[in-house]
């Protein structure tokens, strides 16, 4: 007993010196009037969110107190990034810079909330998400990003994003990780999104390559107004190069865009949505299922392209 | 469609470096703030904020932000370029109209996207409206609130709108209340000939207790569309005797359609929608999931245009039908 304490003691004590010197804090602050020389304590909040993240534990939370700029980071750990309601935390993307590039390790969850990124001319995109177990968008806005995307997917992972607009982008939000031969899923939910007044899609679903899988869905939302200079898509589910692209709508509104619902190679279900005053409501290619259960209004648009396959109610 | 988004993305560049050139010189600040204890005669910075709009807009780059700090009036301003103006949750930003003046005039460029949000737009005998677009691109107003806008044709003939669209452009209006106005939302533009069309798309937006119309959908002129689409929304409790809830009219050749998903229209003191397109005008609206209720006159009134049903709307206790409605099959 006395053996197995002091070899517990050593390994208890190796591990916490060893992360003692990176993070100390589970919560962390940042504000207006903070500086990135103080320990980002509530009484000495650090000014970044860079620092405030390296000196907060895995799992750890970083939270804004005061309204202001912050600036473009990367989250490279398991980590809650949020500004309450009533605080206004923004991030500016300029030149090549994305807005959030989340970089984490194939366990780590990063959590977002209540942040407004918006492009000044940005080459890149809003949220990244490069790698990671888990994503949370909540409560965030991704504005104007014209040379990217809102909020991009590019690995697999869970994903999740709610009460969160995408507006004034090339994509509003777009999933597209690649594959690499043996199956890989981006399983992503969505929910009270506002994808709208995007030139290119609202959401593009459209994972590449053998094994590449997404299997997403998205309730109570919007992609209207998508209608580029070329050609708009409200909601696109394509798979690229063997990969599939798996999607369910349920009551959303996707009006005036170029084309409402594009889909080829992987299975979408339409449910209780509008789809109305679109250029062409659905376009169906290549014979991929879409689905309805015949409780969608789709109606005042131009010409369809493909068929809907009926689905039982159950 | 993937080369194609890549082959947008660098024919956008070069536009982007020319434009961003042009009005450096002008606005310096990405991001600037206003405060009720501001100045501004300050640079509208975090630590040295303005106290109007107006002067944070003209400090501010093109799609730049001006952020309100603290709870305070700010007082009626213009828009003349593409700008977020927000007051994040639990920071309260009044704009009081008085006299002819409207609360928020967005006189944009046709390329320019302007942003509210969190702003509340009040009356005290004003004349005007309260968020009124003239001109711009587009225009995305979410959360916010106007009330009180109560012109009764006292200027023209001119009733107070809570939102007043009066030109083409792609509008949005999401968790946003417009009531006690003469009219919620007026969406009113007038064509020239060629065709033009504004794009609205409203989502969770409450246009209660307005003394004529919750929704006017009035597209003027040859060529002039609305094709609006409501989702989530109430129109309840509009009209003082012979009001509507929602009304969708083109006149003299214009064109108005509208989708009306999962509404509430009750209790409107008058009808609950009217469909009624004037002579050489066409339009058509449809109505899905909505319960229309308790409404003194008719639940719908069509003239001229088509109301669309699905048969799974609520339509009961109402004074009257006028009209007809026209299946349509669900898909």
């Amino acid at each position: 007993m006395i053996t197995l304490r002091l070899a517990l003691g050593s390994i208890l004590f190796v591990a916490l010196f060893a992360t003692g010197s990176m993070a100390q804090n589970n919560r962390t602050f940042v504000s207006g009037a903070g500086s990135d020389s103080n320990p980002c304590s509530l009484t000495s909040p650090c000014r970044t969110f860079g620092q405030a993240i390296s000196v907060t534990n895995s799992g750890g939370e970083v939270v804004v107190l005061t309204s202001a700029g912050y600036g473009p980071f990367t989250i490279n750990k398991a980590v809650t990034v949020e500004a309450p309601a009533g605080v206004y935390a923004g991030i500016t993307a300029t030149g090549l810079s994305d807005g959030i590039d989340i970089n984490a390790g194939s366990m780590d969850i990063v959590i977002l909330r209540g942040l407004t990124v918006n492009s000044e001319g940005s080459a890149g995109s809003g949220i990244v998400f490069n790698s990671g177990a888990a994503l949370h968008v909540e409560s965030c806005v991704a504005n104007g990003f014209t040379n990217g995307f809102g909020i991009a997917i590019n690995n697999f992972g869970n994903i999740f994003v709610t009460d969160t607009i995408a507006r004034g982008n090339q994509i509003g939000m777009l999933v597209d990780p690649t594959g690499t031969g043996t199956t890989a899923t981006a399983y992503v939910v969505m929910d009270h999104l506002h994808l709208d007044a995007n030139s290119v899609y609202g959401l593009g679903v459209e994972p590449s390559g053998i094994g590449a899988v997404v299997t997403a869905a998205i309730r109570d939302s919007s992609a209207s107004d998508n209608d580029g200079v070329n050609v708009g898509i409200g909601i696109i589910a394509a798979g690229v190069k063997g990969a599939t692209a798996d999607l369910d709508i349920e009551r959303c509104l996707i009006a005036n865009d170029d084309v409402g619902v594009f889909m080829q190679d992987g299975a979408v279900s339409i449910s209780n949505c509008t789809i109305t005053r679109c250029k062409g409501g659905y376009s169906e290619n290549f014979g991929s299922p879409l689905y309805t259960r015949g409780q969608n209004t789709i109606s005042g648009n131009g010409p369809n392209v493909g068929s809907l396959t009926a689905l039982a109610g159950q | 469609m993937r080369s194609l988004r890549f082959a947008l993305r660098f024919a956008l560049g070069p536009i982007l470096f020319v434009a961003l050139f042009a009005t450096a010189s002008i606005a310096q600040n990405n991001r600037s703030f206003v405060s009720g204890a501001g100045l501004d005669s300050n640079p509208c910075s975090l630590t040295l904020p303005c106290r109007t709009f107006g002067q944070a807009i003209s400090v501010t780059n093109t799609g730049g932000e001006v952020i309100v700090l603290t709870s305070a009036g700010y007082g009626p301003f213009t828009i003349n370029k593409a700008v977020t103006v927000e007051a994040p949750a639990g920071v309260y930003a009044g704009i009081t109209a008085t006299g002819s003046s409207d609360g928020i005039d967005i006189d944009a460029g046709s390329m320019d996207t302007v942003i509210l949000r969190g702003l509340t737009v009040t009356s005290q005998g004003s004349s005007g409206s309260g968020i009124v677009f003239n001109s711009g691109g587009a225009l995305h107003i979410e959360t916010c609130v106007t009330s009180g806008f109560l012109a009764n044709g006292s200027v023209d003939g001119i009733h107070g709108s809570g939102i007043g669209i009066n030109n083409f452009g792609n509008v949005f209006v999401t968790d946003t209340i417009a009531r006690d106005n003469d009219i919620g939302i007026t969406i009113g533009p007038t064509g020239t000939g060629t065709t033009d069309t504004a794009y609205v798309a409203m989502d969770q937006v409450q246009l209660d207790g307005n003394t004529v119309y919750g929704m006017f959908v009035i597209p003027s002129g040859p060529g002039a569309i609305v094709t609006a689409a409501i989702r989530d929304s109430s129109a309840s409790d509009n009209g003082e005797g012979n009001g509507v809830g929602i009304f969708a009219a083109g006149v003299n050749g214009g064109t108005a359609d509208l989708d009306i998903e999962s509404c509430l229209i009750a209790n409107n003191d008058g009808s609950g929608l009217t469909e009624g397109e004037g002579s050489g005008s066409k339009g058509a609206m449809s109505i899905s999931n909505c319960t229309i209720t308790g409404n003194t006159g008719d639940a719908y009134f069509s003239s001229g245009g088509t109301i669309y049903t699905r048969g799974q709307n609520t339509i009961i206790g109402n004074g009257s039908d006028s009209g007809s409605l026209t299946a349509l099959a669900g898909q």
